[in-house]
């Protein structure tokens, strides 16, 4: 489970003891407005949502948050059966609207405890619904508004036990927050980003309006017809800036995104043509050479050969180092230390800087883009090492322990200012390191100071390996 | 005495050229040829050559795994290795599976004939510029060193650390260093995680042995 949906559980758990706890003490106080069995049902629906909400629910918790959630449905079916259903002091009087809210909430809690995957979509909806018929009483409370379904009388929902529903359909929403409706809301995908942004406000935004404008017609500030076009006006303003918010944040992670699977086609281009210049051009080569041989060997003259073969020669180490730049074959075929190793071999011979090389736990294949990410990274900052940092020597740290692949390049060279050399965007390659490491769910960190060396370090985490 | 061989390479044109060479040596008997990795082990177990020239890389299954399978099944059969790759991580890796010989495929094709009368004879062959001081020396560079769990901390991480075993509070250390509460907190987290240090008389102690902080 992510981080996010981990949080929206904990919203629910919560929920759920703000439930218990709001409900005994309202079937205790009578100044709560709510007879006793309301409220103890409330407190009962917030032990069902507490017990369905745990990230493991055992099978014991969960039959008893379902039989819990069961008993709340049939309360409201019982209630809509008119002049049925129990009365008294103790009881109260259910309204119609409060006991369809309590069936589907009921309902929608039952599926959620009883971990029906298949009804979670349903359950949802349900939840939703009665979350609308609760805001509506919830908005109307400025207000009488009349009854919703014309049944009965409106009478008007104590207000906490409008905050207690309201609570309760969140809850449920949030309970399974992988699952059903609420997937699409915990993605990781842009479209997650921007449901995230938008649902709240669009559920906060009209009611805190509606509020203020119904309040201002009853005290008389404005009339209905001033109240109503306020609203919409503050309403269209509202949606606007939330429009701009949203698209600046959409059109962000969008060219993230964009630059991120940039990177990833640039090393798919890089490993195919390696491949090819490798296994194609350079095999046709070593043929060609063989057979240059045969010849020289056969014909009593090899001297008009010579040429030849020095030419294949030349190509075949060209095509090869030509395919070592783009990007070493041993990465694929042996992982990241044979590759690391004869990085630091050809890089000594480049550029004179010696490289003092330290691992451990690196014995061994990870995942294909850690592999690469970490290559690619101490490629890029030995370069800066040797482009900057003056120096003769640079060490270099790499280590595989408690699931983390940890990458550290240390020079004592004249250092830098770190977010100046993040600004400075091609030249010093920290961005596109940084977006390395955070292709693998990694991060960067580099510590320098002018005059006083360099610290550069990566940070990935190990899921599953090869 | 002739000496029986089985070629392995997956390149037709490669292949060819490869039978040409060794055809013009008279005591050699080419028995077998494959061009895919799979067939490689089943035919060697059937023919039981003398010596299996493989190609390193080839579809299917690749040369190092054939060189492994081969030492298992059929340890008589001397495997001499053709390769592209001069680099001793893979020569290396080659001869950890049983491999007798290394030839690159950029050396004289003589060079091949040469191996190939070496490991019949029974002794290792490396092309030239290899040589088994430059793979022992690849291999001790491989070999993992002790790498102190402190080198594996940030500058950051290292303040925190030494400000913490001083007895200072996150908010304390966030005021002194500048960032945040929570960053301290996390921050704080990982050099505890890294240095595998479970309380705050676990990280006294690490900084007092490391002399990060001294009893005055």
């Amino acid at each position: 489970m992510t981080a996010l949906a981990a949080r929206f559980q904990t919203c629910s758990r919560a929920a759920s003891v703000l439930l218990i706890a709001s409900g005994a003490v309202c079937a205790l106080v009578p100044a709560s407005g709510m007879a006793p069995s309301g409220a103890l049902a409330l407190a009962l629906a917030g032990l069902a949502l507490g017990l369905a909400s745990r990230p493991a629910p055992g099978r014991l918790g969960r039959s008893a948050a379902a039989v819990c959630a069961a008993a709340l449905m049939g309360a409201g079916v019982v209630a809509l059966i008119p002049h049925r259903g129990p009365s008294g002091a103790f009881f109260g009087r259910m309204e119609p609207d409060i006991a369809v809210s309590l069936i589907l909430a009921g309902g929608a809690l039952t599926a959620t405890a009883a971990g029906a995957r298949r009804l979670l979509l349903s359950a949802h909806l349900a939840a939703l619904a009665a979350l609308l018929l609760s805001l509506l009483a919830l908005s109307g409370y400025a207000d009488t508004v009349k009854g919703f379904f014309g049944l009965a009388a409106y009478r008007k929902m104590p207000w906490p036990a409008v905050i207690m529903f309201n609570l309760l359909c969140l809850g449920i929403l949030f309970a399974r927050p992988n699952e059903g409706l609420m997937k699409h809301v915990t993605s990781d995908g842009a479209g997650g980003v921007m449901a995230r942004r938008l649902l709240p406000a669009s559920l906060l935004i009209p009611l805190l309006l509606g509020v203020l404008a119904l309040q201002g017609h009853r005290v008389r500030v404005f009339n209905a017809t001033f109240g109503i076009s306020l609203l919409v006006v503050s309403s269209i303003v509202m949606f606007a800036i939330l429009t701009w918010l949203t698209y600046r944040a959409l059109d962000r992670s969008d060219r993230e995104r964009l630059r991120l699977a940039a990177i990833l086609l640039e090393e798919a281009e890089r490993r195919h043509l390696a491949r090819e210049l490798h296994d194609e051009i350079g095999q046709s080569l070593t043929a060609l050479k063989l057979r240059l041989e045969l010849l020289a060997r056969a014909s009593p003259d090899a001297a008009p050969v010579a040429p030849a073969q020095a030419l294949c020669d030349d190509l075949l180490s060209r095509v090869q180092s030509l395919s070592l730049d783009l990007r070493p074959a041993m990465l694929d075929d042996l992982g990241l230390l044979p590759a690391l190793l004869w990085l630091f071999e050809r890089y000594q011979g480049q550029t004179g800087v010696a490289v003092h090389f330290e691992h451990a736990g690196l014995d061994r294949r990870f995942a294909r883009e850690v592999e690469t990410a970490a290559f690619r990274i101490a490629q890029e900052a030995l370069t800066n090492v040797a482009r900057h940092a003056g120096v003769g020597e640079v060490s270099v740290r790499a280590w595989a322990r408690n699931g983390t692949l940890g990458l550290a390049i240390e020079d004592r060279g004249c250092g830098f200012v770190p977010a100046a050399a993040f600004e400075s965007g091609a030249s010093s390659g920290l961005s596109g390191m940084r977006e390395r490491a955070a292709l693998v769910g990694g991060q960067l960190t580099v510590e320098s100071a002018p005059g006083a060396g360099a610290r550069l370090s990566a940070e990935m985490p190990l899921r599953e390996d090869r | 005495m002739l000496t029986t061989i089985v070629l392995a390479d997956d390149h037709q044109v490669v292949l060819e050229g490869l039978k040409a060479l060794l055809a013009a040596e008279p005591d050699f008997r080419l028995v077998g040829e494959a061009s895919d990795g799979l067939r490689v082990v089943p035919l060697c177990v059937e023919l039981r050559p003398q010596v299996l020239v493989l190609d390193l890389m080839m579809p299917g299954l690749n040369g190092l795994e054939v060189t492994r399978q081969l030492k298992q099944r059929l340890p008589e059969t001397r495997v001499v290795v053709l390769s592209m790759h001069a680099s001793e991580a893979y020569v290396s890796e080659a001869l950890r599976g049983g491999a007798w010989a290394y030839v690159l495929k950029k050396s004289q094709a003589k060079e091949l004939v040469t191996a190939i009368r070496e490991v019949v004879a029974g002794r290792r062959y490396l092309s030239p510029p290899l040589s088994e001081q430059g793979i022992e020396s690849w291999q001790s560079k491989a070999r993992a060193a002790a790498l102190d769990p402190f080198e594996t901390l940030t500058q950051r991480e290292r303040e925190v650390l030494q400000l913490a075993a001083e007895g200072q509070t996150n908010v304390e250390i966030g005021e002194r260093l500048r960032i945040g509460k929570r960053t301290v907190e996390t921050h704080r987290a990982s050099l505890m995680r890294k240095l595998a240090l479970r309380s705050q008389a676990d990280l006294i102690r690490y900084a007092l042995r490391r002399g990060i902080i001294s009893v005055e």
